[in-house]
């Protein structure tokens, strides 16, 4: 490439690496943007794009790759970097210049990629990442043999710190100008792989110096932490307290959001006149959209713990204690990713499961994902447990309505491990793979990052209550309201509507299972989204209030209205339901078939309505009728 | 505010809530796909280019 020649494009850089060495974390510094940045390998799966300016002026379009360990790819994501990387995509121009990332703490684990990506011919620079880390860890890298070896410019930088990116970027910009012609790259044969672990290992010994007081802190934890006892003891104790803090922490907030979504909702009736706008604004919209926004605190603060926990480097010693579990069920270690992901939606988690290299193990996966306890779920369970499980003590100190949230979270594991087994053995009977995971470094959690991931998850939740739920919520108003009662009506209004009228054709089938049409109608919109039902709940309890009353908030209302056992299955519908049109959307793109979505829904669906009927029956036995 | 006005924004409301979802629910284009958070979304995962 001429680099005197005017640029009709701009520069095209790839940012590439071992998995969890820092390049999401890379990325954001970079462009700016707010990818997920986790301490647990597996994070990025497919590529992302982002705009950076360069030191001269000009503008590249910057590429995060997921992370490998070696072009020679295994997995629907290390195939995506491959093939990136090597200009083999039809929708994808061949990068001007490479970003190869390495972990300077773990730079053994690199060196063997860096010689494969040289291999390729393409222009590239390294940037040493976590720098810092190593210094304090008292490793000492020799920069200027690690260039001199490997042939490529050497920059430090601390990602998350925003160290050295200027000179990162001016690097990647010399390296693309000067580009001399791609050599292409063949899979090395077995004997050229050996050699290429010997060049490796020689570079390492030559270019870095091992601490002269080894660090011993990180072994000592684990020795704690990963112990198959007091290891999984810890792990319990921290979801445990969790759960707790979701409950005792967020109440004051929400008596707050819900006392002012009450306030407005009394003032809307004070000041408009009596008429269809009146209803809409505060039975459909404040009513609707108020009773799902109350728990923002309680998503805001789970988050707040799940992104701690992974920033400590907590979570993949959790993947560690897991796995053994995983692998009684038939799940591959690697699983414990998508899984974890999908405690916040289902969506990334299924499209994380193209980390899983065997197709089986990774439509298991993708099966099973949904049973995870997504954010969609917090809303409703919460609710519920609210309205019907008394806030007190058990044994002393253990708040009655956290053990419950704890209780549910647990049940959709522990299903989701025998689902898991059972279509092993209904669908394919091979044999799990073996699981090689790297365990991070613990690290002192970056609060920018915290605070950055909190309130992506905060405004994924409230861009919701505002997009999907608001428009939902219009529409369940209209379809609750419209056709009015007709004279001489003596049943309330709502029953003649058309949602009343769908609620109550459904009725039959949702009575065994102890549902009342008013859920029923709400069930409906919920397969756009779970917490959606919620909102619903609210705009037909509101609807149905009579004249100038301002609707009570939904938990008292609920717990008016519904009994114990109707209470008990709502939550157990929920543990099982697929009542998400997005999710099952994403595992027909993912598997490129109806058949699996199929299933998924045939088995969740059966699933759900089993656990509510049993629930139901057991809860009237003992008397919560 | 008179009926007629009233009646009129509430069609309004309930007409784009309807066009909104429908346009959201039903992923047509090729690069169309779901969206973490429910929905669907198009294009390129660009946040910030």
């Amino acid at each position: 490439m001429d680099a005197l020649a005017p640029r009709t494009r701009p520069l095209r850089l790839a940012l590439l690496g071992n998995p969890n060495c820092g390049k999401t974390a890379l990325f954001n510094a970079l462009t700016g943007a707010r990818q997920k940045v986790a301490n647990y390998a597996g994070v990025t799966v497919e590529r992302k794009t982002g705009a950076v300016a360069l030191p001269s002026g000009a503008r590249a379009l910057l590429v995060d790759l997921p992370g490998t360990y070696s072009l020679r790819a295994r997995s629907p994501d290390e195939e995506v970097t491959r093939d990136v990387v090597l200009g083999a995509r039809a929708d994808e121009p061949a990068p001007d210049a490479l970003i190869a990332v390495a972990d300077a703490t773990n730079l053994r684990m690199a060196l063997r990629l860096l010689l494969e990506l040289k291999a390729t011919g393409r222009p590239l620079v390294l940037a040493l990442n976590m720098v810092d880390i190593a210094e304090r860890q008292g490793l000492r890298i020799d920069r200027a043999a690690l260039s001199r070896e490997l042939g490529m410019p050497v920059v430090d930088t601390v990602a998350v710190r925003r160290r050295g990116l200027d000179a990162l970027l001016e690097a990647a910009e010399q390296a693309a100008l000067a580009a001399p012609a791609p050599a292409g790259w063949r899979p090395a044969s077995a004997e050229a792989l050996r050699s290429l672990h010997a060049e490796a290992a020689r570079i390492h010994r030559l270019a870095v110096r091992p601490p002269e007081r080894p660090d011993t802190w990180t072994g000592r934890i684990d020795a704690v932490l990963l112990h198959p006892v007091a290891g999984t003891l810890i792990l319990l104790v921290i979801l445990f307290l969790m759960f707790q803090a979701v409950f005792a922490w967020a109440q004051p907030l929400m008596d707050a959001i819900d006392a002012g979504f009450g306030a407005l909702g009394g003032l809307v009736k004070a000041t408009l006149p009596d008429g269809l706008l009146r209803s809409l604004i505060a039975d459909g919209i404040i009513a609707g959209v108020g009773s799902v926004l109350v728990f923002l605190p309680q998503i805001v603060i789970l988050f707040l713990f799940i992104i701690l926990l992974e920033d400590f480097g907590y979570m993949a010693r959790a993947a560690f204690l897991m796995d053994r579990m995983l692998g009684v069920a038939g799940l591959h270690g690697r699983a414990f990713i998508p899984l974890l992901s999908s405690f916040a939606c289902a969506i990334p988690g299924i499209m994380s499961a193209r980390v899983i290299d065997s197709r089986h193990d990774r439509l298991t996966t993708i099966l099973v994902a949904p049973l995870m306890t997504c954010s969609a779920r917090i809303p409703v369970y919460t609710l519920i447990i609210a309205a019907f499980i008394p806030d007190r003590q058990v044994w002393g100190v253990i708040g009655l309505q956290g053990l419950v949230m704890f209780g549910l979270y647990a049940a959709g594991i522990a299903f989701a491990l025998i689902a898991a087994t059972v279509i092993r053995r209904v669908f394919w009977r091979s044999a799990a793979q073996p699981f090689l995971m790297e365990l991070p470094s613990y690290k002192l959690p970056s609060l920018r990052n915290v605070a950055q991931n909190v309130l992506l998850r905060a405004q994924i939740f409230l861009r919701r209550a505002g997009t999907i739920i608001l428009a939902m919520m219009i529409l369940i108003w209209f379809l609750s309201s419209f056709p009015g009662a007709p004279e001489g009506a003596t049943d309330p209004a709502i029953d003649y509507s058309i949602a009343g009228r769908i609620g109550h054709a459904i009725e039959p089938v949702l009575a065994p299972i102890g549902f009342n049409w008013q859920i029923g109608v709400a069930l409906i919109p919920g397969m756009a989204a779970r917490e959606v039902s919620v909102g619903a709940l609210g705009t037909v309890y509101a609807v149905a209030a009579e004249g100038d009353e301002v609707a009570a908030a939904l938990s008292p209302t609920l717990a008016s209205h519904w009994s114990m056992a109707t209470a008990l299955a709502f939550l157990a519908w929920f543990v099982f339901a697929p009542q998400c049109a997005s999710t099952l959307a994403v595992v027909k793109r993912e598997t490129n078939s109806w058949l699996w979505p199929g299933v998924m829904f045939a088995y969740m669906i059966t699933l759900a309505y089993l656990a509510a009927l049993i629930t139901y029956r057991v809860a009237l036995a003992l008397g919560g009728g | 505010m008179g009926a007629v006005l009233q009646g009129a924004v509430v069609a309004l409301a309930v007409a784009g809530a309807g066009a909104f979802l429908l346009r959201r629910y039903w992923p047509k284009r090729p690069g169309c796909g779901p969206a973490e958070g429910g929905g669907c979304h198009c294009g390129r995962d660009d946040r910030s280019a």
